[in-house]
C-alpha cells in the first residue's frame, strides 16, 4: 500500500499530457528534427554556393563593364592617335578641320585642343561652342600638358561640362618620327558613353551597375538623374571598399537597394571603379526559395505528423478510451458489460482479456451468490427448526404441567376415596364402601384414558403409515360411519361434499382428523334443534381449504387458538380429555398443513378449516408399519 | 465527439493553411497589379515641334504607359500665339492632369503660372536655359515642381553661326529676325558676340508676331544679306515657309535650330529624341519621384544635318568643310 501510494504521488506530480499530444510531439520531433537538420545543412551549403556564384557572376559583370569602358577609352585614344598622326603630315591651316572631323567621328568628344610643344594652343574646336583664334590660350601649366610633355598619356579628374555633365580630360602626346614629343592633343570626353554601356549590361532583374571615380563620385549609371545629381558615394560600404582596395565583395546598403551583394572591378585605363550591386533577396532567391520549400515541407511534415497522430489516436487512444470506459463499468459492477473492440491487435487482445476476466468474475460471483442463498436458506430452516423446537418445548412444558395437573386430579380423587373407604370399611358401611369403590374405579379409568390418549398423541409424530392417494370424501364418509351411533344419538345431519379432492397422505390419521372434527361438532351442538355438519372444500388462489362446519354453540374469538392446546377444554364440564384437537392439529401439521377455526362467536356455529400440502412424511421409522390405533372412540 | 470535431477542424485549418501557403508562393511569382490611369497634359507652343510629342509618347510607351490603356494625353497647342498659352495651360489644369509636359520656354512659363499654388508637376522640353528663365533653381537641384530636358539653345548659338559661315565661306551679312520674347535675349547677346568674333555683320529685325516675321522675310531683297540665321524662337520658326522661300529665292544658306522637314540644314537636338528623353523624367515623377531632386538633363542627341538635295534644289554649293563636319548628310 505504501509503495503504490508513492507511485500515485509521483504520478500526480507529473503533468497530465494526453496520449494524442505525446504522439503528435513524438511524430513531429521524429519528422521535423531530421528535416530541420538536413534543411539547415542544405540551406547553408546552398547559401554558400549561391553566394559564391552570385559573387562570381557579379564579378564577371563588373569586369565586363570595365572592359567595355576600357575598350572605349582605348578606342578614343586610338582615334586621337590617328588624328595626331595625320596632323604631322598636314598644314597648320587644315588643323581645325581635322579636329572637327574627329569631333564628328566620335560624339564622345566635347572639345578637342591641339597644343604645340611650348604649351600653346594652336587649334580648338567644340561640339557646342564657337572657338576662334581669339580663344586660344597657353596650356603650359595645365596638368594635362605637364604629364603629356613627358611622353605619357593623361587622364584627368572628372569635371562637369557647361551643361553639368561629367567630363574627363584625356590628353595624348604628339610625337614626331623621332618619337620626340612635339605637342599634345587634349580632349574633353563626355562620360555619357558609359551610361549606355552600363544600361546595356543586364544584371539579373534587380541588379544594377554604376561607375565611380577615384573621389567616389558617381560618374555613370543607367539613370541619368542619379549621375546629374553629382552624388559622392563614399558613404557606401561597397564604394569605400573599392576606393581602399579591400575585399571585392561586401554586404551593405547599396546605391538603390537597402541590402545588396556588391562586387567591383577597377578599370585599367582610369582610376575608376565599376560597381555591381544586386539585392541579395533576388541574388539569393534560389536560397530563399529553397528555404521556403523547406518551410513548406516542414509544415507539410508537421501536418502529416498531426494526421498520423490523429490516426494513432483513433487506433490507440479511442479503443483505449473504450477499454477504460469498459473497465470502469466492469469495476462499477456491471460484469455483464462486453467491451466491443473490432481491432485485431494488442488492443483487441486486451479487450478480450478484460471480457474474459469479467465473465470469470461474473461466474465466480454467481457461485458465491448461490452459496450465500443456500446458506441463508439453511439458516432460515434452522431458525424455523429452532422455533419449532421451542414451540414443541413450550408445548412439552405445558404438557408436563397439564399432565401433572390432570393426572393429579384422579389421584387426589383416588386418595380421598381411599380415605373414605378406610373409614367406611371400619364403619362397615358396605353401601358406602361400594360407592367409594365406584368413585375410585372411575378415577382410575379416567387416568387410564388420559394415559392412553397421551400415548396416542406421542405416537402421532413417530408412527406413520406409508403415504397413499386417497379421496377425502371417502375418508369423511368412513369417519361419519364410524361415528354413526354418536351422530345419530344427537340427531346430527352430516353433509359430505361428493367430490373432495384426492390427496396423498396417511389415510388412518386423516380419517382420525375427520372423526375428531365430526365428533366435536356433534358434542358441541348445544340446544340446536336441527344439528347439521357440512364437510367441504373451497379453492383459493394457491391452496385448497377443507372445512367441517357445524351450526353448534360456536367459539368466542379469543379462544380460537386456545382450542388446539393440549387438555384445553372450554367447558370443564364437557366430556373428553381435551386432547382431540391437539391431535388433529398435530396430524395436519405433519401433513404440512395448517388448521384454524372460524366462528362468529357463541351461538353462531363453528367452521374448522385446514389445508394439506403434498405430504412428505417425516417419520424416522417407516418400517414400523403397525396399523394405526383407531381413535374413533375418543371424542373430545 | 467534441474531440473528433476539434480534430476535424484542426485538420481543415491545416489543409487550408497549406493551400494558402502554396497560393502565396504562387502569388509572389505573379505580376504587379495594373497601374492606375494617368492623365498627362501636353502644352505645345508651335506646330513645328509636333515631333516632340510623338517622341514623348513613344518614350512613355517604353516605360510602360500605353496611350488609351493606362495613360491619357491631353494636348493643347497655341499654334504660335504666345498669349494663348496661359489660357491653354489653365485648361489642362482644369482637367486635373497628373503632369504637364511643356514644350519651349514660353509654354513652360505659362504652365508654371497656371499651376501656381498647385502641386502639379511639370516636365519641360526644349528650354534653352531653365535657370535663367527662372524655372529651376539649378540644373542639379531644380528645387520645385518642374524639371526637364534642356537644349543646347543659347550656348550653341555661336556654334550655329560658325557652322553657317562654314557652309558658305565668305559670308558677310547675316539676317536674323527675332521676336520680343525675353527668354531669348541671352541668345541674341550670344549671337552678337559670336558675329563679332567671326567678323560678321548681323542684319537684325525685331518682330512681335509670326505675321510680322513673314512680312520681314518677304521684304528681303536678293543681295541684301548673305545668309539667314534662324534663332530658336517659336514665333520665327512658325514662319518656316517664308524662310525657305526667301532662302530659295535669294540663294541664302540657313541652319535651323531643330529638325524640320524640307530644311536645308539643322543644328541642334533631335527633338523626337528629346521627347523620348523627357518621358524618362515624366515616368519617374508619375511613380512618385520628386521633380525638385531630378536634375535637368541635356538633350542626348545634338547634331548637324545637311540635306544636299535641298542645297542642289536651291542652287547652293556647300563647302567641303561643312560636309566633313556634318553628322548627317543626305545626298
Amino acid at each position: 500500500m505504501r509503495a503504490s501510494a508513492t507511485i500515485q504521488d509521483t504520478r500526480s506530480q507529473r503533468r497530465y499530457i494526453p496520449l494524442a499530444t505525446r504522439l503528435f510531439i513524438l511524430f513531429s520531433v521524429a519528422a521535423v528534427l531530421p528535416l530541420t537538420v538536413s534543411g539547415v545543412f542544405g540551406l547553408t551549403s546552398n547559401y554558400n554556393a549561391q553566394r559564391r556564384q552570385v559573387e562570381a557572376l557579379q564579378q564577371e559583370s563588373a569586369a565586363n563593364i570595365a572592359n567595355r569602358i576600357d575598350a572605349y577609352l582605348e578606342q578614343i585614344e586610338a582615334e586621337m592617335e590617328l588624328t595626331v598622326g595625320k596632323w604631322t603630315a598636314q598644314t597648320e591651316a587644315s588643323l581645325p578641320l581635322l579636329l572637327r572631323a574627329l569631333l564628328t567621328f566620335n560624339r564622345g568628344f566635347e572639345t578637342l585642343t591641339l597644343v604645340d610643344w611650348t604649351g600653346q594652343e594652336i587649334a580648338k574646336v567644340s561640339r557646342y561652342t564657337l572657338f576662334t583664334a581669339q580663344d586660344l590660350g597657353n596650356r603650359a601649366a595645365a596638368p594635362d600638358f605637364v604629364v603629356v610633355s613627358q611622353g605619357q598619356r593623361y587622364l584627368g579628374p572628372v569635371s562637369l561640362s557647361q551643361f553639368e555633365e561629367p567630363l574627363v580630360t584625356l590628353a595624348i602626346p604628339v610625337k614626331d618620327v623621332r618619337q620626340d614629343v612635339v605637342g599634345a592633343l587634349v580632349a574633353e570626353v563626355n562620360l555619357k558613353f558609359m551610361w549606355d554601356v552600363i544600361a546595356q549590361v543586364k544584371i539579373g532583374t534587380g541588379g544594377y551597375a554604376y561607375v565611380v571615380d577615384r573621389e567616389g563620385r558617381l560618374i555613370a549609371h543607367r539613370d541619368a538623374s542619379e549621375v546629374l545629381q553629382g552624388q559622392t558615394l563614399r558613404h557606401l560600404a561597397g564604394v569605400r571598399a573599392a576606393l581602399q582596395g579591400q575585399a571585392t565583395t561586401s554586404w551593405y546598403a547599396g546605391l538603390e537597394k537597402a541590402n545588396v551583394i556588391g562586387s567591383y572591378c577597377p578599370l585599367r585605363r582610369a582610376d575608376w571603379f565599376v560597381l555591381v550591386e544586386s539585392p541579395h533577396q533576388e541574388a539569393l532567391a534560389n536560397v530563399y526559395q529553397t528555404g521556403i520549400l523547406n518551410l513548406v515541407a516542414l509544415a507539410a511534415t508537421l501536418g502529416l505528423a498531426f494526421l498520423l497522430g490523429g490516426y494513432m489516436v483513433r487506433s490507440i487512444v479511442r479503443p483505449m478510451k473504450r477499454l477504460q470506459e469498459g473497465v470502469r463499468l466492469i469495476g462499477g459492477g456491471d460484469l455483464a458489460y462486453h467491451i466491443d473492440l473490432a481491432s485485431r491487435d494488442e488492443m483487441g487482445d486486451l479487450a478480450d482479456a478484460f471480457n474474459g476476466m469479467a465473465a470469470q468474475l461474473q461466474q465466480t460471483l454467481q457461485g458465491l451468490e448461490q452459496h450465500v442463498t443456500e446458506l441463508k436458506q439453511a439458516e432460515a430452516e434452522r431458525e424455523k427448526l429452532i422455533a419449532n423446537l421451542e414451540a414443541q418445548n413450550a408445548e412439552l412444558e405445558r404438557f408436563a404441567y397439564t399432565l401433572s395437573h390432570d393426572l393429579k386430579t384422579p389421584l387426589i380423587t383416588i386418595g380421598g376415596f381411599i380415605g373414605f373407604l378406610e373409614k367406611d370399611t371400619l364403619n362397615g358401611d358396605v353401601e358406602q364402601v361400594q360407592r367409594d369403590m365406584t368413585h375410585i374405579q372411575k378415577a382410575v379409568a379416567r387416568m387410564q384414558q388420559l394415559l392412553d390418549e397421551l400415548l396416542e398423541l406421542s405416537r402421532i409424530g413417530r408412527r406413520v403409515n406409508p403415504p397413499q392417494r386417497i379421496s377425502l370424501s371417502e375418508l369423511a364418509h368412513q369417519a361419519a360411519a364410524n361415528l354413526a351411533a354418536q351422530l345419530t344419538a344427537r340427531g346430527v345431519q352430516v353433509d359430505i361434499a361428493p367430490e373432495l379432492p384426492t390427496v396423498i397422505g396417511d389415510p388412518p390419521r386423516l380419517r382420525e382428523v375427520f372423526e375428531n372434527l365430526l365428533g366435536n361438532a356433534a358434542k358441541f351442538m348445544g340446544e340446536q334443534p336441527h344439528p347439521q355438519v357440512e364437510v367441504g372444500a373451497r379453492q383459493t388462489a394457491n391452496e385448497t381449504i377443507f372445512y367441517v362446519r357445524d351450526n353448534g354453540i360456536g367459539i368466542e374469538p379469543q379462544y380460537h387458538d386456545k382450542v388446539f392446546g393440549l387438555f384445553e377444554k372450554l367447558n370443564p364440564q364437557s366430556e373428553g380429555t381435551g386432547v382431540g384437537l391437539a391431535i388433529v392439529k398435530r396430524i395436519i401439521e405433519l401433513h404440512g398443513g395448517r388448521i384454524w377455526v372460524e366462528s362468529a362467536g357463541a351461538g353462531h356455529g363453528s367452521t374448522f378449516c385446514f389445508t394439506l400440502s403434498t405430504p412428505a412424511p417425516v417419520g424416522q421409522d417407516l418400517q414400523d408399519a403397525r396399523p394405526v390405533n383407531p381413535v374413533r372412540n375418543h371424542h373430545v | 465527439m467534441t474531440r473528433s470535431i476539434t480534430q476535424t477542424r484542426l485538420r481543415v485549418v491545416l489543409a487550408l493553411s497549406f493551400i494558402a501557403t502554396l497560393f502565396m508562393l504562387l502569388a509572389c511569382q505573379g505580376k504587379q497589379p495594373p497601374s492606375p490611369t494617368y492623365k498627362v497634359g501636353i502644352l505645345q507652343y508651335v506646330d513645328l515641334l509636333a515631333d516632340i510629342e510623338d517622341g514623348f509618347k513613344a518614350g512613355m510607351a517604353e516605360w510602360g504607359y500605353v496611350e488609351g490603356e493606362n495613360i491619357v494625353y491631353l494636348t493643347r497647342n497655341a499654334h504660335g500665339a504666345i498669349d494663348d498659352l496661359d489660357r491653354l495651360a489653365q485648361e489642362l489644369l482644369a482637367e486635373h492632369v497628373d503632369l504637364i509636359v511643356s514644350i519651349t520656354t514660353p509654354a513652360s512659363l505659362a504652365a508654371m503660372r497656371a499651376s501656381a499654388g498647385t502641386d502639379t508637376p511639370i516636365v519641360f522640353i526644349l528650354v534653352s536655359d531653365p535657370v535663367r528663365a527662372g524655372l529651376v533653381a539649378s540644373l542639379k537641384q531644380p528645387g520645385g515642381r518642374i524639371t526637364g530636358i534642356r537644349d543646347g539653345g543659347t550656348a550653341t548659338t555661336g556654334k550655329r553661326l560658325e557652322l553657317l559661315t562654314m557652309m558658305m565661306p565668305g559670308i558677310q551679312r547675316v539676317l536674323v529676325v527675332y521676336s520680343h520674347e525675353e527668354s531669348l535675349l541671352p541668345a541674341r547677346d550670344e549671337l552678337r558676340q559670336a558675329a563679332a568674333k567671326l567678323g560678321l555683320t548681323l542684319v537684325e529685325k525685331q518682330v512681335y508676331t509670326t505675321e510680322e516675321a513673314i512680312a520681314v522675310f518677304r521684304a528681303v531683297q536678293p543681295g541684301e544679306v548673305d545668309a539667314i540665321f534662324v534663332p530658336s524662337d517659336g514665333i520665327i520658326l512658325d514662319a518656316m515657309d517664308e524662310i525657305t522661300a526667301l532662302a530659295t529665292r535669294a540663294h541664302l544658306p540657313y541652319i535651323l535650330p531643330g529638325k524640320a522637314p524640307g530644311a536645308l540644314a539643322f543644328h541642334g537636338e533631335n527633338v523626337y529624341q528629346s521627347g523620348r528623353q523627357a518621358a524618362s523624367l515624366a515616368s519617374k515623377i508619375l511613380q512618385g519621384g520628386d521633380p525638385a531632386t531630378l536634375p535637368v538633363e541635356l538633350s542626348k542627341e545634338f547634331y548637324l544635318a545637311i540635306d544636299l538635295r535641298i542645297a542642289d534644289a536651291m542652287g547652293l554649293t556647300l563647302s567641303e568643310e561643312i560636309l566633313v563636319v556634318a553628322d548627317e548628310v543626305t545626298k
